[in-house]
């Protein structure tokens, strides 16, 4: 009979309130806005559950490929319910993202992390329907190195590892800019993965309701 | 299995008195070991519930559940047992619009329980051991699986009286147990307790050797 009340003992242990849901404070403004005439038209776009999961395009060239993987696996582990898978595809035809080169393609070179150099760029363009609430097509990130940077290539490389994260976090519905430079969405990112401002920014963001609609598949 | 039936006897005997669980006088050193393989279905409560924007829940599906249990008579109507119980299971999360696949997970759980018969056919048996989750590194278990966390379970067993049934050993089983549940993860989220988890399990056993 010891072993009953011990177990017993577990169950009314065990049966205890549940635990608080943690606050998450810090979540920065993610969609756009716009003022036309007296109505704020509210642009706030994110992958839905039945678009799973996210397809990515890489520009074969260099280690795009690596940079497009790595960035999918830094945003799937933000996320704790799997609210986002993404997979690197072949074909850019069944691509919801597609990543290229613009201008020139950087070395495949290890990164040099010692200076936080501003050595390259990116950009993420969305393509809308006339309505303005459905996309048209895929969405188009292009990374090019900064003209007249007197960067190395390993400082490019530790540049595009940042910048590759801070645009695919735009594809995936982070639209704006975070304000501190902590944060990976910061407007030239300095910090190498996302903060856990970004964290909480990406979470709220796959739990609210898009008004903006992906291209059909 | 040994020429005698006795399956693995003294290893099982050890292993209860290691744990501390009871203590055998010499003269039950001949008490009877059992064998018995257990499957059957298993429903488990929440294992976070959440809120962001709006309220949901990460609950196990309704997943199989395998067992193997050794079994030793300590005396008439009373027997010890070890247990090893296998749940593969996926994950959903459950929200107002749906619910969404959240990857899958096993669940490895070992217990020590007391069984006793109240009546010809009908025991109850309460039990105590670890459970530990085995995940991918991802989503809530991308920073471990929390380890091994302490589990209670109870059960209360059916012989079923049929001659075949009886020949075989065949017993229904149903099982509750418990355990906390919290990961690294959700601590570094902000959870800063663990959730209580009550799993019920419906179970077709099968036993060889003495019973």
């Amino acid at each position: 009979m010891k072993l009953a009340r011990v177990a017993l003992l577990a169950v009314a242990l065990a049966a205890c309130k549940d635990p608080a849901i943690p606050d998450r404070a810090g979540v920065y403004a993610f969609a756009d806005t716009a003022i036309i005439g007296v109505d704020t038209s509210v642009t706030l776009f994110r992958w839905p559950t039945n678009r799973l999961p996210v397809r990515f395009w890489a520009d074969p060239r260099s280690n795009m490929r690596f940079l497009i993987e790595r960035g999918i696996t830094v945003w799937q582990d933000q996320f704790l319910y799997g609210e986002l898978r993404g997979v690197v595809v072949s074909d850019s035809t069944s691509a919801d993202v597609i990543v290229f080169w613009a201008d020139s393609v950087p070395p495949d070179v290890p990164p040099d992390t010692t200076s936080a150099s501003n050595a390259c760029n990116g950009l993420t363009t969305f393509d809308y329907d006339t309505t303005g609430f459905t996309l048209s097509g895929p969405v188009h990130v292009s990374l090019s190195v900064l003209g007249g940077s007197p960067a190395t290539a390993g400082q490019v490389q530790a540049c595009m590892r940042r910048v590759a994260i801070h645009e695919m976090g735009h594809s995936l519905g982070l639209l704006r800019h975070s304000q501190f430079d902590e944060d990976i969405m910061f407007g030239s990112p300095l910090v190498d993965y996302p903060s856990r401002f970004d964290r909480r920014s990406v979470e709220v963001l796959y739990h609210s309701q898009p008004t903006v609609q992906p291209p059909p598949p | 299995m040994r020429a005698d039936g006795r399956l693995g006897g003294w290893a099982v005997r050890a292993t209860l008195i290691g744990l501390g669980i009871t203590a055998h006088p010499p003269s039950r050193l001949a008490a009877q070991v059992s064998f018995h393989v257990a499957v059957g279905a298993r429903y488990s409560s929440t294992l976070v519930h959440d809120s962001v924007v709006t309220a949901f829940d990460l609950r196990p599906a309704l997943a199989p559940a395998f067992l193997v249990s050794v079994r030793d008579e300590l005396r008439p109507g009373w027997s010890a047992d070890v247990t090893l119980d296998v749940a593969p299971s996926g994950l959903r999360r459950h929200e107002s619009s749906g619910s969404f696949d959240a990857g899958s997970f096993t669940t490895v759980a070992f217990t020590v329980g007391l069984r006793r018969e109240f009546v010809p056919g009908v025991s109850a048996r309460a039990g105590v051991g670890g459970l530990r989750y085995l995940a991918d590194q991802t989503g809530v278990f991308r920073e471990g699986s929390g380890g091994i966390f302490p589990l209670g379970s109870l059960a209360a067993t059916y012989a079923v009286p049929l001659p075949f049934a009886q020949k075989h050993q065949l017993e229904v089983e149903a099982r509750y147990d418990i355990h906390q549940f919290i990961t690294p993860a959700l601590r570094t989220e902000g959870f800063n307790a663990s959730r209580p988890v009550h799993r019920v399990a419906v179970l077709i056993r099968m036993g060889w050797g003495k019973s």
